[in-house]
């Protein structure tokens, strides 16, 4: 069974005035379908960094992702990123950006993002956009990557507007159905219903009706072409040849734009929007039930500054998980909040992940919630992995000094020593690292070969991984 | 908070401001009682008349009775008198005059702002989005250009360039009827827009006051079109040395909102990048803009007021200049009251605008 | 207490010394805001030694008439090597005059600038900082006062209040001093709710010591960056108001503004500038380069010194 997400040799640094700093340096990791990874390290470790480099959300300038290939699945969604742009390393260090591949590239990337791989993150409140309500902000998402069900919506929603045109032609208001042309039905009822509001109905619906039959064709052959490339979409992640999924990609970058549904459901008249923002707003009010949000209809009319942090990190979980990803990042997602509200939303998130199986990667910096939720960790330190192992595995056998060292400094109620036990030294500055391991400075086992050259991974177990040149030789492999 | 519950407390606010401006109104007309009483004398100055005039403008009282004399004048529309040294039209009650002379200037700061907004906006926001590039740095310079530059020589460029002793041809130029003051407009081909500047002599009645509006009014295509041309220039002058601050402020206040995480998370959903641009920066990024338009306001009615004076374009900013050469106080400080008003008026409105572009003000 | 009052402040305006040493170094860095910084000294120099070394009369100096019919008049003379800037109406020699200039307008400028600074800063650091009843006041008029647009409010003082240099520089203070009153007010707002400020007050510091040796170094990068923009703006509407005839010191003042005015109105209107466009374009030359220059040197301070411009 192949990884819901493999990361290879990613390597991401920012190009500032002051040099270069080397952010992320040659990070592998892999997360399994359906697991939740841990991600953890201390601040300014590159963890947030990581997580962007994937979502490919680094601002270009001054940042870059250099090296590196993301697997999506099997599909590299990451090829070409040295193609992006051309690093001239000469006097000080010179990024020349070739926009028109950048462009390309970020038309497939705008796919990815919020539909197979979605974000969460820290601190809610500053990361909603405070002039648009939160039904706003869920609909935006659901709109952009549902484009056939939208279609498909304003097809229905048209035909309905036959019928309906046909129903009042005849005078006839007797239907009651639950959707779309039942509610109609009941506004025009209760609008007292007499000739008067029948004819003037008529007439609205005849205007619109008549945009509608002008561009009939358009929208059915803009429907029909958006479901082939939704199969063609599908075939992507399946099992192909690199060179059918280069071809496929270039289709889909090209055609995408093409079918632009927000600049559409501003031209729609207004029955078919309404049509499509009923839908949509059933859609979001379902969704903010499923992250357990009480109220769930008023909370859709009110703005982020109106709500508290754990509800705004709930609407944000929906949000993320409005398209049902496969993989979910959640960066520091409890760390802003109070610790009640951490394990609501902690739990809130092991639900979800049980019910739609997806891959959560958890990037946080407090073991305890490590602890908690996660199958297998990675511990980062400025900016490499330095250990992988299963939860389970960390806590009990660790490897890794760093690792050693994070442990001993967790405070123990019944540790009889008073004095807390802490890592010597200071986290490193990344526009000069200290060469070879980086952790080198800071180690209590360090010895020549540390200073000179940087450890591989090695595979003390199966499943468990360490960057260190004390277990050199000793890998199970 | 709902919207109208934040107006009505926006409006009670503008009391103060409105008290404030009628009490500096008042200190300075009544500064220089001298000059106050000239205003009403003509050439007749015996000490009889100048002692009615005084009891007429109740001078003989304590300084609070005249301020309340004052404000009782204020909103009654009594404000006095056109002094016999104007040079336009001495003696008429300065609120018929304003009936003549709000239109104009208000219809040649409406057209400036909207000039404004159509360069500015746009430059703002390329300005930002291509942060350092070649299209940025030329904005800017362009921009504070612009700024730098004094109305007046602007303006007297322009009408050198465009005026009736220019090279180009007849058809670009603008021409002023006569020398006669009253019809002190300069256009282009005088006889389109004679009647609607003569109206003493064509007989044509100007219901609304406004150039443009009016001549719709009547239907007359050409006039319309020949006072649009005319128009354009004055607003220009004002438009372009004023258009730089908003080009500014915008960038900079975009380059702010760019930098938010929710535009991250904008992103992280996928939104194209022209899109997060359009909808999630330039609503935050205008909202921020708007607290700036008070000062904004301000310039540019000073710019009007000066271009006026260049262009002979018959509004009160003409009107406060030569009220101001001829010494006839009372114009003056009936001009700067209104013109204060306007301004008074002009920011409530942006602060109603801001309240609806961004909802966490109506806390407030 | 005192003395130890003005050995604290001083010290602050050390340590804000050196930092200003380091900005300098980055602002060199910046051709344009040091083209901008050349070209400001430049005037300035000129208006101190330049009238020493013109001296002298600039008006009657050329002697070409002519009769126009109804009366003899002084023509205006083109820019020549005798004349470098040409002459305006009555024999003004316009080299004398712009230069000439440039002393008047940097004087009346610099005068207020400083001194609305200085009122706008006072009077913010108070209503800041104190708050309640009197900061409400303060800013209720700060209100007022920015809603009267500036020109108008100048004219309306010189033609009440007479047209000399004090009713000029007290009416353009008025105008600019609520500026500063709102940039000083907000940094005090935030300032006060930092930590340092908010021990020195614990440790039972007086508020007055607290604004001088907290509050105001902390303020002064926007004053200063407000202060290069406004000149500029002043010496706009200085020119303004010179043009529009309602400047001090009578008819042949030497002013930018005022020489372009002289055009207008000696010369008879439009016909006049358009046939001697030199006495036009030249002073407004004058007047656009000095005041761009004071932009650029503006805006090289607040690129310099906001950190999250700084590459």
């Amino acid at each position: 069974m192949e990884n819901a997400l493999t990361v290879r040799n990613l390597k991401t640094q920012f190009f500032i005035y002051e040099g270069v700093v080397k952010a992320i340096d040659d990070v592998s990791f892999e997360l399994k379908e359906g697991e939740v990874l841990g991600l953890v390290g201390e601040t300014g470790c590159g963890k947030s960094v990581t997580a962007f480099s994937i979502m490919k959300l680094i601002p270009d300038p001054p940042g870059r992702i250099v090296n590196g290939e993301v697997f999506l699945g099997n599909l590299n969604i990451m090829k070409n990123v040295s193609k992006e742009a051309r690093i001239i390393e000469g006097k000080r260090v010179k990024v020349k950006h070739f926009y028109s591949v950048i462009k390309k590239n970020e038309y497939f990337f705008n796919k990815i993002r919020g539909k197979y791989i979605s974000m969460i993150f820290q601190e809610p409140m500053a990361a909603l956009n405070p002039v648009y309500t939160v039904e706003d902000q869920i609909v935006e998402t659901l709109i952009l990557h549902n484009k056939t069900n939208m279609l498909k919506i304003i097809k229905a929603a048209s035909e309905h507007m036959e019928e309906l045109k046909g129903m009042l032609e005849k005078g006839e208001l007797s239907y009651s159905g639950d959707d779309y042309l039942g509610k109609e039905i009941q506004r025009i009822r209760e609008g007292n219903g007499g000739k008067e509001s029948i004819k003037r109905h008529l007439e609205l619906l005849i205007e619109e009706g008549s945009l509608y039959i002008r561009r009939k064709s358009k929208y059915e052959s803009m429907l029909a072409r958006s479901e082939e490339l939704d199969k063609l979409e599908e075939r992507l992640l399946s099992n192909i040849t690199e060179e059918e999924q280069m071809e496929i990609i270039n289709i889909l970058s090209k055609e995408t734009r093409k079918i632009n549904l927000i600049r559409m459901s501003k031209q729609l008249k207004r029955k078919v929007r309404d049509a499509l923002l009923l839908e949509a707003r059933r859609e979001a009010l379902s969704l903010l039930e499923s992250v357990e949000i009480p109220n769930a209809w008023g909370v859709l009319k009110l703005y982020p500054h109106e709500l508290s942090g754990g509800m705004l990190q709930r609407v944000m979980i929906s949000i993320a998980l409005a398209n049902n990803p496969k993989i979910l990042i959640a960066d520091e997602p409890t760390t802003a909040l109070d610790v009640t509200v951490q394990a609501q939303i902690l739990r809130l998130l092991r639900n979800l992940q049980d019910n739609l199986r997806t891959s959560i990667i958890l990037i946080t910096h407090d073991l305890g919630v490590i602890a908690e939720t996660c199958n297998r960790v990675a511990v980062m330190y400025a900016g490499n992995i330095v250990e992988t192992a299963s939860t389970e595995e960390l806590f009990m056998n660790p490897k890794h000094p760093y690792t050693i060292g994070l442990l001993q400094s967790i405070p123990r109620v019944d540790n009889p020593n008073k004095v807390l036990k802490s890592i010597t030294g200071n986290v490193p500055n990344l526009l000069n690292p200290p060469a070879g391991c980086r952790f080198h400075p800071r180690c209590p086992f360090v010895f020549d070969k540390c200073r000179v050259e940087k450890p591989e991974t090695i595979e003390v177990s199966p499943g468990h991984t360490v960057a260190c040149h004390l277990f050199y030789g000793k890998g199970v492999n | 908070m709902k919207m109208y519950v934040y107006v009505i407390r926006r409006l009670i606010l503008l009391i103060p401001v409105i008290i404030g401006v009628t009490l500096i109104t008042f200190a300075l007309s009544h500064a220089n009682v001298s000059l106050l009483i000239a205003g009403y004398l003509g050439r007749v100055r015996t000490p009889q008349h100048i002692a009615i005039v005084k009891q007429e403008l109740h001078l003989n009282l304590p300084v609070y009775e005249q301020y309340f004399y004052y404000l009782g004048n204020l909103f009654t529309g009594n404000w006095g008198y056109l002094a016999p040294t104007e040079v336009f039209d001495p003696g008429t009650p300065v609120v018929v005059e304003f009936q003549r002379r709000f239109p104009p200037t208000l219809e040649l700061a409406v057209f400036a702002t909207l000039l404004v907004f159509l360069m500015g906006l746009p430059l703002g926001v390329f300005s930002a989005v291509k942060k350092d590039r070649l299209t940025d740095q030329i904005t800017r310079v362009i921009a504070m250009t612009g700024v730098s530059i004094p109305v007046f020589w602007f303006g007297l460029l322009i009408l050198i360039a465009v005026g009736p002793n220019s090279i180009l041809p007849m058809q670009l130029r603008l021409v002023g009827v006569g020398q006669i003051p009253p019809s002190y407009y300069y256009y282009p081909h005088s006889s389109i827009l004679e009647p609607w500047v003569n109206t003493k002599v064509s007989g044509l009645t100007r219901p609304t006051g406004f150039l443009l509006i009016d001549t719709l009014l009547y239907g007359d295509w050409q006039a319309f079109l020949a006072g649009l041309y005319t128009l354009f220039w004055p607003s220009l002058s004002v438009a372009f040395t004023s258009f730089g601050l908003i080009v500014r402020f915008l960038r900079s206040s975009m380059l702010e909102v760019m930098n938010q995480d929710f535009i991250r998370t904008a992103r992280s959903k996928g939104v194209p990048e022209y899109f997060v641009v359009r909808k999630h920066v330039r609503r935050n990024a205008l909202g921020a803009t708007t607290t700036v338009m008070g000062l904004f306001f301000a310039g540019l009615l000073g710019g009007v007021v000066v271009t006026e004076t260049v262009f002979g374009w018959p509004g009160m900013g003409r009107w406060l200049f030569y009220a101001a050469i001829g010494g006839d106080m009372v114009s003056v400080m009936a001009t700067t009251f209104v013109f204060t008003i306007v301004i008074v008026t002009a920011n409530l409105i942006v602060d109603i605008i801001y309240s609806y572009l961004d909802p966490r003000v109506r806390l407030e | 207490m005192s003395t130890e009052l003005a050995g604290s402040f001083s010290r602050s305006l050390r340590a804000r010394y050196e930092s200003f040493k380091k900005t300098f170094f980055f602002f060199t860095r910046s051709p344009i805001a040091t083209i901008g910084l050349a070209v400001v000294i430049f005037y300035i120099l000129v208006g101190i030694f330049g009238p020493m070394i013109l001296g002298g009369n600039p008006w009657k100096t050329t002697q070409v008439f002519e009769y126009n019919g109804i009366y003899i008049y002084n023509v205006p003379q083109p820019p020549s090597l005798h004349f470098p800037f040409g002459t305006t109406f009555e024999g003004y020699n316009l080299f004398n005059g712009v230069v000439k200039a440039a002393r008047i307008d940097l004087m009346v400028a610099a005068i207020v600038v400083f001194s609305g600074a200085i009122v706008g800063t006072l009077l913010g650091s108070i209503a800041g900082y104190k708050g309640g009843a009197l900061g409400d006041v303060i800013m209720r008029v700060t209100d007022v006062f920015l809603s009267i647009p500036f020109l108008v409010l100048a004219i309306a003082f010189l033609v009440i209040l007479g047209r000399n240099l004090t009713v000029m520089v007290v009416a353009l203070v008025l105008i600019w001093w609520p500026t500063y009153t709102r940039i000083v007010r907000g940094q005090v707002l935030s300032v006060r709710e930092l930590k340092y400020v908010e021990a020195s007050v614990a440790a039972g510091a007086s508020s007055f010591r607290t604004i001088f040796k907290h509050v105001i170094p902390n303020s002064i990068y926007p004053i200063f960056v407000q202060v290069s923009l406004d000149f500029g703006n002043v010496i706009l509407t200085l020119a303004a108001l010179f043009y529009l005839g309602v400047g001090f010191a009578g008819y042949y003042t030497p002013e930018w503004g005022n020489l372009i005015g002289l055009a207008a109105s000696l010369g008879g209107g439009l016909p006049a500038i358009t046939r001697y466009w030199w006495t036009v374009t030249i002073p407004g030359l004058a007047i656009l380069i000095l005041v761009v220059s004071l932009n650029l040197l503006g805006d090289g301070l607040r690129d310099v010194m906001d950190p999250r411009l700084r590459r």
